[in-house]
């Protein structure tokens, strides 16, 4: 093996043994895919000409001035199927076909990483199941019409809450059954390792066309870069390439009702060190079990938290923290009546997160991360307001 | 052959489980697995997952673990806890107390390669596994790390389901045995699979079947395992 299995005392692979030859297979597969030019060539074009890549950095003048910074937003919204999870979906799933993988298996919370999976297994012509809590299934119907259409399997998960944890576990059950054919398409920077690594690297993307755009349009890298975080796949995508410049970089989680453990999802700000889906990570746990989480943001709807977070934590290189519901929801219409954008609640909590810290940022210049678009959750929306 | 009974801490509730227990001692089963639950059982298959969950319901994780003291003060022979990783990295202290009256540690989510760090960090036996996936630098680790027998989960999946094993599988089996003690696991539910089993591995464990035959009723459980017992004699 030649990638690293720990960052920091972060990560491992705590799964059955069952799993550890697929996930060396997969290791293994991801290292060769990379340095096959062809297969890289294909990629970057369809990231190009299918996702609509590179995204477009756009300086929000409306929202600035409101918070007295300059802000600028990075589009992920605007990519296909409207969040930054394709990025990671389109290149997994070239890298399923590339191992020779027939049927693919994943997860989803907000049915945003089932969209952009059942998407990309149309496109490549791959068997796909998704899992998907039953609470999630209720709240995000939209979604889980558009996975059927587009012709996945969509498996309703009643058991231990309902909600994302439960879905990866039965993902993960699927796989250890059925390793011999089916790839795990994870859709965050979370898991055994190396899929924090892999999901990682194929959203690097997002930070490293952000660091050439804010160069371009200030001539000079931004002060702070700011990303919501449920298992950290859009906030890595965008820190990473700013992990070694003199850039303040905030990650934002779900506070969700109260600080009370089972009122929120604040894994890194609130939570302890445990073990949870493969990896060594904070944890929202009780006497060793993990609890219940809330947001109202299914994408932020999640106990644990990628290992890199962790270690960036610890490290004190990223500062973590939270924003309540109500405060995601102010970040969500403001955004919406200044801009004419309407934001997903997930990267809302980023928003919010910026108008909440006014004096923090002011005269700053800063990238806030926006992740995806809120069309999905205007259910939500109408029944807060009711 | 040794034949284990793996029994979900204080299932179906904590008189019947230590009644389960001393019959188990009374008819001289070779060892004990006792699973303390967890939330996110992602090993367990559909029966032994409910069983954990209700447990969760009526007792804390503190509770399970102390009932490890009175299982071992009915139970003469080797006795191992089943459970996952996060229990003893979390509990830490607290899980080494209990640890202590233990023979060794299943964590079901803890494979060779990670088990052998985390034996250090946690001082006591933990059981290493070999599976039908397992290529032969795997089963040559395991047979390395092992200082008691392999787990050899005899299918690919989770808990429960019915007892089948290839033939590729057997071969692994039998590389195991030249140098380790190898039990099978995973599937095994009967005096028949017991038999089987018996002519290619050097113990058993039986999970799921035991705790279907614990939630009918406690003579049924006897019956059960003096069947199992039958086939030993």
């Amino acid at each position: 093996m030649r990638l690293k299995r720990y960052v920091g005392e972060f990560g491992g692979q705590f799964v059955p043994e069952t799993l550890i030859p697929a996930l060396d297979e997969l290791e293994e597969g991801y290292i060769a895919f990379k340095k096959d030019k062809h297969a890289q060539q294909q990629l970057r074009q369809l990231l190009k000409t299918y996702v609509g890549r590179p995204t477009p950095l756009y300086f929000a003048k409306n929202f600035s001035d409101y918070v007295g910074a300059k802000v600028y937003l990075k589009r992920e919204d605007l990519a296909h199927t409207g969040a930054h999870k394709i990025n990671n979906t389109l290149a997994q799933g070239y890298l399923a076909k590339f191992m020779g993988k027939k049927r693919i298996i994943a997860e989803t919370g907000a049915g945003q990483h089932g969209v952009a999976t059942a998407t990309v297994c149309a496109l490549l012509n791959l068997e796909c199941v998704v899992y998907m809590g039953k609470t999630d299934v209720e709240r995000q119907s939209i979604n889980v019409d558009k996975m059927k259409i587009l012709g996945a399997k969509v498996v309703s998960v009643e058991k231990s809450g309902g909600t994302l944890k439960s879905a990866i576990n039965e993902a993960l059950r699927d796989w250890v059954t059925n390793v011999q054919n089916t790839y795990y398409l994870l859709g965050s920077v979370v898991g055994p390792h190396p899929f924090p690594t892999i999901v990682g690297d194929f959203q690097s993307i997002i930070g490293k066309e952000a660091k050439r755009q804010i160069k371009a349009c200030e001539g000079k890298l931004c002060d702070a870069v700011v990303a919501c975080v449920g298992g950290g796949s859009n906030a890595y995508g965008i820190f990473s390439a700013f992990l070694k410049d003199d850039v303040e970089l905030y990650g934002i989680e779900a506070g969700g009702r109260s600080t009370n453990l089972g009122d929120h999802s604040a894994t890194l700000s609130l939570g302890t060190k445990g073990i949870l889906h493969g990896a060594l990570s904070y944890l929202l746990q009780k006497q060793a079990n993990v609890m219940p989480v809330h947001s109202i943001s299914a994408g932020l709807d999640y106990p644990g938290v990628g290992p890199m977070h962790s270690f960036l934590k610890d490290t004190k290189r990223v500062i973590y923290d939270y924003v309540f519901d109500s405060q995601a929801l102010e970040g969500f219409f403001a955004l919406s009546k200044l801009e004419g954008i309407i934001p997903a609640l997930e990267s809302s909590h980023a928003l919010a997160y910026v108008l909440a810290k006014k004096e923090k940022f002011k005269n700053k210049t800063i990238i806030i991360n926006l992740s995806g678009r809120g069309d999905k959750d205007l259910d939500i929306i109408r029944m807060v307001q009711e | 052959m040794n034949i284990g009974i793996y029994l979900v801490s204080n299932y179906p509730k904590k008189s019947i489980f230590l009644e389960a227990v001393e019959i188990c001692n009374n008819l001289d089963v070779d060892f004990l697995e006792i699973g303390i639950p967890f939330s996110d059982p992602i090993a367990d298959g559909e029966v032994l997952e409910k069983a954990s969950f209700e447990m969760l319901e009526k007792y804390s994780t503190l509770d399970f673990l102390e009932s490890l003291f009175e299982v071992k003060r009915l139970f003469k022979k080797r006795l191992y806890t089943m459970t996952y990783s996060n229990i003893p990295y979390s509990l830490k202290d607290e899980f080494n107390k209990y640890s202590s009256v233990l023979d060794g540690v299943i964590l079901a989510d803890l494979p060779v390669r990670e088990a052998i760090e985390f034996e250090k960090k946690l001082g006591c036996n933990i059981i290493k596994f070999a599976t039908p996936e397992s290529r032969s630098s795997d089963l040559d680790l395991a047979i390395k790390s092992t200082k008691d027998f392999i787990y050899f989960i005899s299918k690919r999946g989770i808990t429960g389901g019915n007892f089948a094993i290839e033939s590729q599988t057997v071969q692994k089996i039998n590389y195991c045995r030249k140098q380790a003690k190898v039990y099978l696991g995973f599937g095994i539910r009967s005096a028949d699979d017991v038999a089987k089993a018996s002519q290619i591995s050097d113990g058993v464990i039986i999970g799921t079947q035991a705790a279907i035959e614990l939630q009918k009723g406690i003579q049924g459980f006897e019956r059960f395992i003096k069947n199992i017992k039958s086939i030993n004699l």
